[in-house]
């Protein structure tokens, strides 16, 4: 089983997200975090003050896939992001435990 | 000495003024707040800065010209409605324009209603509120794609051309008011008005993006409370101020007015527990409740009686239900981006208590008293005046005509020299891109560059936490 993790800008999220539950993803954890290198730094002013936001917020999202899906949901990511940027890495998993019923591996996605 | 003259008494002036200030306070903060609240979260600073800003624009353009526009002396452009529908534009910033006893040269100099108690600029700052309000109103149909420039422009001339004519038919003694027309505090001059204007200048301006129409859901509900609140009690000074004497009539309008809101307000949270898809009560609902019965009672608040607020408020109510929940689904209505649905609980609800006041006015309400005990009052079809429901047909049909012809033109005037709408790349961002702030903005990540200085290399590793006031950076340069 593969981890892949996109980290991506919040404009973008919305169409990777989609694109995933089309190809029949069942499960993703989204977080809001703040990363750096994904949008250029913008600037805000507050009171004259003016302030170079280097983290600027963004969505990452983990998704679990099996060995033989993981290559189909990296593709489907890097289309559906083409337009945003971000990144997207993807690595080994030992092992998945759905906790209700204890199915292990590729049983529990 | 003696502080003030003989024609002013200080309690009608105290209660003008505090009035006048509750109307401001109902768009500073309540409705910069309340939509504020109600948008998404890219967009509060846009809308609260439209709002605050519109506040100003009106006050400058009101001194300098409106007020006399929508109170002074007729301007005769021709025959008819063109006779008395709007006033000779000019300044009021004089002495005696400020300190003078207040006068409306076709009502109180006219012998319809007494002699003013209070100074000129008690009147034009009470009624500077209500025509401030107005495009505050109507914001809520064209936020989150609005250019800046063409919102500050859009206001002036909208304030100019449309809402003194609103004002000076109705309230001015134009031509509307001397027909009989009755719109006790702006069911039709401000509601109404927003409502017309609001929905056709989104038409004209275009959507949100289809992204944000989506996924529009409110940033902030408590600071919709606020809002809501100062709406409400805002309302006091609102209907409670229109007859411009703290008397009897004042008093029973203020009652009516809460009546009508938490009849209103009650009967949509009834609705929406069982009638709505979700058979859930629900805050946002209940505010859309409240919004219109403190509308729909403004054309009627001191000419009904508690019954007629009571009636008023649960029909609205059900009607602007029904308007928001079915009537937007229709085809031209998903088409027009209202955006806070400004159309229905403005606009319907304005237009109902109008021709409701038609049905419901009693006599038996006094207004004023004359002389020989009896009393100065109007009655609608109920009470044996049918005629009174036609002339509250024609006063909204000229309103709807006419401001929803001129704020089509006007802003495809202003469409000839700037983009109304933004383009999309801004509206993706939002605030930051528009104003270089945002709502809530964050600490991480943040580095003051200084005033002047050059920006920090965008390559610079970020080590620790960091926050506002770097060595290097310029600290704080706040003045307080």
């Amino acid at each position: 089983m593969k981890l892949v993790t996109a980290v991506l800008p919040v404009a973008g999220f919305e169409q990777v997200h989609q694109a995933l539950r089309t190809l029949g993803i069942p499960g993703v954890t989204v977080s809001t975090v703040f990363a750096t290198g994904i949008q250029p730094p913008r600037y805000e002013v507050y009171r004259g003050v003016r302030r170079l936001v280097e983290l600027r917020p963004a969505v990452r999202m983990d998704v679990v896939a099996a060995d033989s899906d993981a290559a189909d949901v990296l593709r489907v990511v890097l289309v559906a992001a083409a337009g945003h940027g971000g990144s997207v890495r993807v690595q080994p998993v030992d092992q998945v435990v759905r906790i209700r019923t204890r199915e292990r591996g590729e049983a529990a996605l | 000495m003696i502080p003030y003259p003989s024609w002013l008494n200080s309690g009608d002036n105290t209660w003008q003024l505090v009035a006048a200030t509750l109307v401001g306070l109902m768009s500073i903060p309540g409705i910069a707040i309340l939509y504020g609240g109600l948008v998404q979260r890219k967009w509060i600073v846009n809308t609260m800065l439209m709002a605050f800003t519109a506040f100003a624009v009106v006050l400058v353009a009101w001194v300098l010209y409106e007020f006399q526009m929508s109170f002074g002396t007729p301007l005769h452009l021709g025959p008819g409605i063109l006779h008395s529908a709007v006033g000779r534009p000019g300044t009021i910033l004089g002495a005696r324009a400020e300190i003078g006893q207040a006068n409306i040269p076709l009502v109180s100099g006219a012998g319809l209603m007494p002699a003013f108690r209070f100074p000129q600029s008690s009147l034009a700052y009470f009624q500077f509120a209500f025509a401030a309000i107005t495009p505050l109103l109507f914001l809520g149909s064209v936020i989150g794609r609005m250019n800046f420039r063409a919102w500050l422009l859009f206001v002036l001339l909208w304030s100019g051309i449309v809402y003194s004519v609103n004002a000076f038919l109705l309230w001015g003694g134009g031509w509307w008011a001397q027909m009989g027309a009755l719109d006790y505090s702006g069911g039709y001059v401000i509601h109404l008005a927003a409502g017309t204007s609001g929905f056709v200048a989104a038409a004209v301006i275009g959507p949100r993006l289809a992204r944000d129409r989506a996924k529009a859901v409110p940033n902030n509900l408590p600071m919709v409370a606020c809002g809501a609140g100062f709406l409400w009690l805002g309302w006091n000074g609102f209907n409670g101020g229109d007859m411009y004497f703290g008397g009897q009539n004042a008093s029973a309008a203020v009652l009516n007015t809460n009546l009508t809101t938490a009849v209103a307000l009650l009967t949509w949270v009834l609705l929406d527990m069982f009638l709505s898809k979700q058979r859930k009560p629900t805050f946002l609902g209940a505010v859309n409740g409240m919004i219109v019965g403190l509308v729909a009672i403004t054309p009627a608040a001191g000419f009904v009686t508690g019954t007629g607020a009571i009636l008023i408020g649960l029909i609205a109510s059900v009607v602007v239900w029904l308007s928001w929940n079915y009537f937007s689904k229709v085809g031209f209505m998903r088409k027009v981006d209202d955006a806070l649905g400004v159309f229905h609980t403005h606009g319907v609800a304005g237009l109902l208590g109008g021709l409701l006041v038609g049905l419901f006015a009693d006599p038996a309400m006094a207004i004023y008293y004359n002389k020989d005990g009896s009393v100065d009052s109007v009655a609608g079809l109920f009470h044996g005046h049918p005629k009174q429901l036609a002339l509250q047909a024609g006063a909204a049909a000229t309103i709807i005509v006419w401001d929803g012809l001129m704020t089509f033109l006007i802003l495809r005037f202003l469409g000839l020299f700037m983009k109304l709408r933004m383009p999309d790349e801004v509206l993706e961002t939002g605030d930051v891109a528009v104003h270089d702030e945002e709502g809530y903005p964050s600490e991480e990540g943040l580095v003051a560059v200084g005033v002047t200085g050059a920006p920090t290399p965008a390559t610079a590793p970020v080590t620790g936490p960091v926050a506002s006031g770097l060595p290097g950076g310029e600290p704080s340069r706040a003045p307080d």
